[in-house]
């Protein structure tokens, strides 16, 4: 009898639990539908950045900038690194966060970086991993908008003028499919003039024969810029790893609902034919207790 | 016919501004630029300080913050970190901005706080010239 009662327990509490996994399901779809229209429409502003940044460094090679590779700080080489990690929110997306911790093992030495972690369960994990984890540095991935990356992009190279890193790293996931993430890491700084003629479009000898004047000055536009460029590249990875996150989401908790809904049907099974055996157990007991006459 | 050059005004949410115009007016760290068809190549950084541009007779005001203008002679874009007509303004937003950046610039700070400090209070001020108050 009580076997009865246990079965429809369970019915219900896996009932309710699909109930929430198919909700989870259904806002990972929207929001990572509504962040993906959010990073086309900012797309123009930085392919402009980018595209007259490769100008002036087509037009004017030997300005003398520190985010330039080769005309970095003194010393700076012999420092280690500065890495922007993009991990999750917030945990229940499969094996999201692992496969991001995975890539810092292989690509940044532990003892010498320094990790500015966004995303609490990623920044949590990170700590917990062994890399020093700038605790000042808090923000979340959700919503990404251009106002967040905008001061990540300006406190990257705020610092990375200090001269303390030898580099910056962004590591984020990207979205290759629906249903395939892959993190990888990206260079921020410094910064190869050969890379930029490949996103801003302008070739070195395209450039030759037109003569720009830059106000106040070539080096004071290309460092103002500078920041930009990064905010364009730290958006578009905070968009990302956002999308990543929810399709990592959405695929767990897809999984979810689905083995939710084969337990379901397992349970529905033992519970007819334990009312079934109750039934017929009655049945008997009836036609067995019925008396001789 | 006047002759004109296209102006694009673009941040990061949106494509602020797309069409023709006669003649502008930027304001660059050392004073007002006017600028017409045909201009020299040029790219400079803009101050923040309200740009004003001429379409069919009629000149159109807007609020720039953190932007730059690349200039060519039929084609002009400028890229900002925002953008506002002054009907988008909330003066109220403004004045309370302009009221808290004045009072963080009584106390002491750093310079790097004293210098986000100046820059809330011109980015203020822009919006409250741009709105006419």
């Amino acid at each position: 009898m009580s076997n009865l009662h246990e079965i429809q327990d369970r019915i219900n509490s896996v009932k309710s639990t699909r109930k929430i996994t198919r909700a989870m399901y259904l806002i990972a779809a929207s929001k990572s539908q509504k962040a993906k229209a959010q990073l086309a429409s900012t797309l123009p502003y930085f392919l402009e950045v980018a595209s007259t940044l490769s100008e002036i460094l087509a037009a004017s090679a030997f300005i003398d900038t520190h985010f330039l590779a080769g005309r970095e700080k003194r010393g700076a080489s012999e420092k280690g690194g500065l890495y922007v990690v993009f991990g999750g929110d917030k945990g229940m997306a499969g094996g999201y966060n692992q496969r991001v911790i995975a890539l810092m093992r292989e690509r940044v030495d532990k003892a010498s970086a320094t990790v500015l972690a966004a995303g609490m369960t990623g920044k949590v994990r990170l700590s917990r991993e062994g890399y020093r984890v700038d605790p000042d540095f808090f923000y979340p991935i959700m919503n990404p908008s251009i106002y967040r990356s905008r001061s990540i992009a300006g406190l990257v190279a705020e610092r990375y003028l200090t001269g303390q890193y030898k580099e910056v790293g962004l590591i984020y996931t990207s979205v290759v499919s629906p249903i395939k993430q892959t993190p990888v890491f990206a260079r921020l700084l410094p910064l190869h003039p050969e890379e930029f003629a490949e996103i801003g479009g302008v070739r070195p000898e395209a450039a030759k024969y037109n003569i720009i004047k830059y106000e106040p000055s070539a080096r004071e536009v290309f460092d103002h810029l500078v920041p930009h460029y990064l905010n364009g590249i730290i958006y578009s990875a905070l968009v990302e790893a956002y999308v990543s996150e929810q399709l990592a989401r959405i695929y767990a908790m897809d999984n979810a609902t689905k083995s939710a809904d084969d337990m379901m049907a397992s349970l529905a099974l033992r519970f007819n034919r334990a009312r079934q055996a109750k039934i017929t157990q009655e049945i008997s007991e009836i036609v067995g207790g019925i008396p001789e006459s | 016919m006047t002759k004109t050059f296209l102006l694009s005004i673009t941040t990061p949410e949106k494509q602020f501004y797309n069409g023709p115009a006669e003649s502008l007016v930027i304001t660059s760290h050392d004073g007002e630029k006017g600028i017409w068809p045909g201009h020299l190549s040029m790219v400079v950084a803009l101050a923040i300080a309200p740009v004003r541009f001429k379409v069919a007779g009629q000149w159109k005001l807007a609020a720039l913050t953190g932007g730059f203008a690349r200039v060519r002679s039929d084609r002009v874009i400028i890229l900002a970190d925002t953008a506002e007509w002054p009907e988008e303004i909330e003066i109220n937003r403004a004045l309370s901005a302009e009221k808290r950046a004045e009072e963080r610039l009584q106390t002491r700070l750093s310079r790097v706080e004293y210098l986000r400090s100046r820059i809330a209070l011109e980015r203020a001020h822009l919006r409250l010239t741009v709105k006419g108050k």
